[in-house]
């Protein structure tokens, strides 16, 4: 399979705090990548630089053999590369149902249409409630998100993120702030994500990466420290110290 | 508060509101005048809820595309060409021309900035209005200007009743698109922008665009307000441009409640009434009452006078 995604020498830089240090990053269709590192190593950075809403200092970014280095972040997302949020980023005074239907409207392009009336629009009505389903979220559609639970929302926010048919998946740390016997419910929508979606999961909750990384790349000051399978990474004497810790 | 998805069905209040207007004609035949500058100042506190209440854009500039389109209007007259509906579609046609630069200059910044930009080019404008005293006639106005025949039957009578339904069908139609639009998916993204802007981009929403089509529209709005204006009224004075009239404005919807389209005309209504009223009673400080009303409806909560109305209805 050829390089869905070709991060190459990224580099930014806030003053002397390195965000990216010629970074090069490369993900198949389909990949399930995690980068772990410290915090301060640049992992957020790299998803706003990514997304678009960070602007690089230099380097250059591919998807599907089109440069996007210079596209916004909404062009981006038009074109496939979507991220989710670390903190929750919605409209919360909108219902659970009309924030997700600002999604499909937009994935379908029909953000404009002013034919007929929102809530006369089967389709995107149909395609709402299936999307909200896909995740369980049906009973709650009618509820405003601010009062709904913080893990709820997270859910929400997966499930908007995945309405937009995303190629390549940006997950910001994805079951932070979602309490423990909520948990299963993202993790078995990360599961279910289709094959050929590839994803970049930023994280340091060591389970959520070892369950679904099949690649892991450790940054630590904005540089790639080590890059390989999942197994060879975490026993890495390298990396165990200046990440994991000492330890058996 | 019913749901942004069901914003087409009609409310049996929404009915009491059109009756009502029907009801003046007939009750207040002596008070046409002052009636028809209501629904002037309703459809161009419509173009400010668009642009503000619906989208989120600040703006204390709004009377700047108010003026333009009075003065347009009133050169198509005087250039020769009096057919009134068209003439008023010229003034909203050159609001919305005059608007579209101005966007690209406005609406990339936000919040204080944001208001400031609107805040100069109400000033500005007003200032090139002054000293284009050719075009615009300085501190006399326009005047001697007229129109022929509404739809070349209805004569424009001094006692104003063609003025009168000229501007509620204009008031009706601008309400009835708007609904229309705001209730469509199109209307539905200008809500999302307003929330959550960054939000929207991620959602890949094209932000800029949408935000230039709500300034421009709620401008051609705000030019045919004016336009009506100057048909109606025969004059067109440099106070149509004025920071006052954009205060004056803003304040209507905010007494009457952004974000819900009849909030403005409300306001409109209730400002115009006890400037009416109060002036009467004192010509000099009618603004004191106006000031009052304005912190009481501010303080007692949000959304106005309509937000107050419907928190009443859910109690009772």
């Amino acid at each position: 399979m050829g390089a869905l995604l070709i991060a190459d020498r990224l580099t930014k830089n806030f003053g002397a705090l390195r965000v990216a240090d010629q970074l090069c990053l490369s993900l198949h269709t389909g990949a399930r990548h995690a980068v772990i590192g410290p915090n301060g190593a640049g992992k957020t950075g790299l998803v706003g630089l990514l997304s678009g809403t960070l602007r690089l200092d230099a380097g250059s970014i591919l998807l599907d053999q089109r440069d996007i280095t210079r596209l916004p972040p909404d062009a981006r997302v038009r074109a496939g590369l979507v991220r989710s949020f670390q903190v929750t980023n919605l409209f919360p005074n909108l219902r659970v149902r009309e924030n997700m239907f600002l999604a499909i409207a937009a994935a379908s392009g029909q953000c404009g249409s002013i034919g007929r009336a929102a809530g006369r629009r089967a389709d995107l009505l149909v395609a709402t409630d299936a999307a909200l389903d896909r995740l369980k979220l049906l009973p709650l559609a009618h509820r405003r998100l601010g009062e709904i639970a913080y893990g709820q929302q997270r859910l929400v926010e997966l499930a908007l993120t995945l309405a937009l048919h995303p190629r390549m998946l940006l997950l910001d740390e994805p079951a932070a702030g979602i309490p423990g016997n909520e948990t299963h419910l993202l993790l078995d929508a990360i599961e279910a994500l289709p094959a050929d979606l590839a994803f970049l999961l930023i994280d340091h909750d060591m389970q959520l990466v070892r369950r679904f990384a099949r690649a892991i790349t450790v940054m630590a000051r904005g540089r790639v420290l080590a890059e390989g399978a999942p197994d060879d990474i975490l026993s890495d004497p390298l990396v165990r110290a200046a990440y994991l810790g000492a330890g058996p | 508060m019913s749901g942004l998805l069901d914003r087409h069905r009609w409310a049996w209040p929404e009915a009491m509101f059109w009756c009502g207007w029907i009801a003046v004609f007939f009750l207040f035949p002596d008070r046409l005048s002052l009636s028809t500058q209501i629904l002037i100042w309703s459809m161009f506190a419509l173009s400010l809820d668009l642009v503000m209440g619906f989208c989120g854009i600040l703006s204390l500039g709004q009377a700047f595309f108010f003026g333009v389109g009075a003065y347009a209007t009133a050169w198509t007259a005087l250039l020769g060409w009096h057919e009134p509906i068209s003439a008023a579609l010229v003034g909203a046609a050159v609001a919305a021309l005059a608007a579209l630069p101005l966007g690209l200059l406005v609406l990339g910044l936000s919040g204080l900035r944001q208001i400031m930009a609107t805040l100069a080019i109400g000033a500005l404008g007003l200032e090139a209005a002054n000293r284009a005293a050719g075009v615009t006639g300085g501190d006399d106005g326009l005047q001697g200007f007229g129109f022929a025949p509404l739809l070349g039957h209805f004569r424009w009578s001094i006692f104003g009743q063609t003025s009168f339904f000229y501007a509620l069908t204009g008031f009706a139609l601008v309400f009835l698109l708007l609904r229309h639009l705001l209730a469509a998916p199109f209307g539905i993204t200008l809500q999302g922008i307003r929330d959550n802007a960054t939000r929207m981009r991620m959602l890949g929403v094209r932000v800029g665009r949408y935000r230039l089509l709500a300034w421009t529209i709620g401008a051609a709005i705000a030019g045919l307000a004016g336009a009506l204006g100057a048909q109606t009224t025969r004059f067109v004075g440099l106070d149509s441009m004025s920071l006052d009239a954009s205060i004056a404005v803003l304040v209507m919807l905010v007494v009457g409640g952004t974000g819900r389209l009849y909030g403005g005309p409300i306001g409109a209504a209730v400002y115009m009434i006890v400037h009416d009223q109060a002036a009467n009673w004192n010509p000099y400080h009618w603004m004191a009452a106006i000031g009052v009303l304005l912190i009481l409806v501010v303080r007692l909560g949000r959304g106005g006078l309509l937000g107050l109305m419907e928190q009443a209805w859910a109690r009772f």
